[in-house]
């Protein structure tokens, strides 16, 4: 494996913990209640929606970062 | 044209589509290879196993269980976008390792994969079973989830033995005849239909009896203070629970046998772009929530007999006048139920025949393999249906119980990646410990500690007895251990 790939791998790890961490208590603590509504939805759930927009452009990072130059790995 | 028969005219229509499908997926492929039929000779393409993935997550249970979890739980169900989004992120890392190695060793399965790491053919029966065992008990509400439909949405003219053997044995005759294929071509199909249907029937539902979703929202809060938050005064679920339930289900997902082993159906790239993609997913479920946020205040609890029927009962009921509406969640709902079930039933023939029964006879010829497979997906498919039809037992209870078990493989299965001293003893000792646990407080023990998923619970006897039991006893040969942990 090389060096790159490990950096890769190490950070994906740390960002994957943030995600879960994120999602359960104490943190979504944070996010537990009704008010404000956002976008029609309760707080909580709007959390839910918000870290998952987080995490689809926090994956497309990754992704870039690795496959950025085409062709380079398949 | 009444309701009902438009409603079964179309289901009708949707079957023989999928079916269709199904079966010409495998044309062209060679019927006798296990590697064909399990895993597609490796070959996948994107969109395909995107939806595979995905479909396999719209099942009967975001179907009928997310909205009775909504309308019976309030800010409970916050935990299925949450799971979706969670579960699949593992495999962004997992995923290519295990497929590099099961590649190179000509791996099918996830006993395959544990036996060799550990060097144990009773960990890969163990696996087998514990596999096939979660695999019926998850099909047995998908059935159900199909014969709800179809009973309810023909008035009651479709029987419930009928309705299930309708839409399952279409299931059973193309993932038999066209392998993971099959399966994978109309997940395809289906993916695109409950998607449409499930933000369709979810905004429609939300402004026809709420005018939006702020009003419902701030309605529901008003009526019932706490519903829509964990752990407060009126609400139905602490946040010990709420944690370690998002917690089991997230790194149990990716430990469910079929999606394990479709790191083996295609390659890196393609692995790392499904991931990426699966948040959104998660995103599409917050609409099927809304179905059933929309049935409280609408709906009395008392009217329906399990909250996993509130959606067939919101259309009856509530919507009554559309049929053209009927026919389309029907049709939707039966392709998030046949979605799951087709590859779960796939999943499931390929574990029984290469874990359960190849490890007794391993000089088996490769048609007898393949064989037992398609006698595999009928057998199995027969147990659910039987189960389904003659057992009863709530759709959540059942799938978090099957979850709760399926978890149990994260030490072995990581273990076997990461940390070499990862033994045989050890994986087998914290799997049984972890189960026995598990079933402990899920069926016979009335709480848990710190109100903790039973899951959970198990999975923290699991660890510890795994690390315990591995450092007392020997290791595997280091180049094993070594190819495993830096491939």
């Amino acid at each position: 494996m090389s060096s790159r790939k490990k950096n890769i791998t190490k950070s994906y790890i740390v960002f994957m913990a943030l995600m879960f961490l994120s999602m359960i208590f104490p943190i979504y603590g944070i996010a537990n209640r009704v008010e404000p509504l956002i976008l029609g939805l309760p707080f909580g759930l709007f959390w839910v929606v918000l870290m998952e927009v987080i995490a689809f452009f926090a994956l497309c990072g990754f992704y870039r970062y690795e496959y950025g130059q085409k062709g380079e790995r398949s | 044209m009444s309701n009902w028969l438009l409603a079964l005219l179309s289901m009708l229509a949707y079957l023989v589509f999928a079916f269709v499908v199904g079966l010409l997926a495998g044309r062209n492929r060679s019927f006798w290879s296990v590697s064909e039929y399990a895993v597609a000779d490796r070959g996948l393409g994107l969109i395909v196993i995107w939806f595979m993935m995905g479909g396999t997550v719209f099942s009967a249970f975001s179907f009928m269980g997310g909205p009775g979890m909504a309308f019976s739980q309030g800010a409970a169900a916050f935990f299925v976008p949450a799971y979706v989004a969670l579960g699949i992120l593992p495999w962004y890392v997992m995923g290519p390792k295990v497929g590099r190695i099961g590649a190179r060793k000509n791996f099918f399965t996830m006993g395959d994969f544990l036996g060799d790491r550990y060097q144990s053919r009773l960990l890969t029966v163990i696996v087998g079973v514990i596999s096939v065992l979660a695999f019926i008990q998850y099909l047995t509400l998908q059935i159900k989830g199909m014969a709800y439909i179809f009973n309810i949405l023909t008035d009651g003219l479709i029987p419930y033995w009928l309705g299930a053997l309708l839409a399952y044995g279409i299931v059973i005759a193309y993932v038999a005849t066209s392998g993971v294929r099959g399966a994978a071509w109309s997940d395809v199909l289906q993916g695109v239909l409950m998607l449409t249907v499930a933000w369709t029937v979810g905004y429609y539902l939300v402004y026809t009896l709420h005018g939006g979703p702020s009003d419902m929202f701030t309605s529901i809060n008003e009526s019932r203070p706490g519903f829509l938050t964990i752990g407060q005064e009126g609400s139905m679920m602490s946040p010990m629970a709420y944690s370690t339930v998002l917690v089991i289900s997230g790194l149990g997902f990716m430990m469910w046998p079929h999606l394990f082993t479709k790191s083996y159906t295609t390659t890196e790239k393609r692995i790392k772009l499904t991931t990426l993609a699966f948040p959104i997913f998660g995103l599409f479920m917050v609409p099927v929530l809304f179905i059933g946020f929309s049935a409280i205040g609408v709906v009395s609890p008392d009217a329906v007999g399990s909250p996993d029927q509130i959606l067939p009962h919101l259309i009856t009921y509530v919507l009554g006048a559309n049929g053209w509406v009927y026919g389309l969640i029907g049709a939707g709902a039966l392709a998030a139920a046949m979605s799951s079930s087709d590859a779960i039933t796939h999943g499931a023939s390929v574990s029984l025949g290469r874990d359960v029964i190849l490890p007794w006879k391993p000089d088996m010829t490769e048609r007898t393999q393949v064989w037992i497979m398609r006698l595999g997906v009928i057998a199995i498919g027969t147990a659910a249906y039987a189960l389904a039809i003659f057992g009863a037992t709530g759709i959540i209870a059942l799938l978090l119980g099957a979850y709760g078990a399926i978890a149990q493989f994260v030490p072995s299965v990581y273990g076997a990646l990461i940390w070499r001293r990862a033994t045989k003893s050890g994986a087998i000792a914290g799997l049984v410990a972890g189960i026995g646990v598990n079933y402990y407080y899920q069926i016979i023990a009335d709480s848990t500690p710190l109100d903790m998923n039973a899951g959970f619970v198990g999975l923290l006897c699991n660890i510890a007895v795994f690390l315990v039991v591995s450092l007392l006893t020997s290791q595997v040969p280091r180049a094993l251990a070594d190819e495993y942990k830096n491939a």
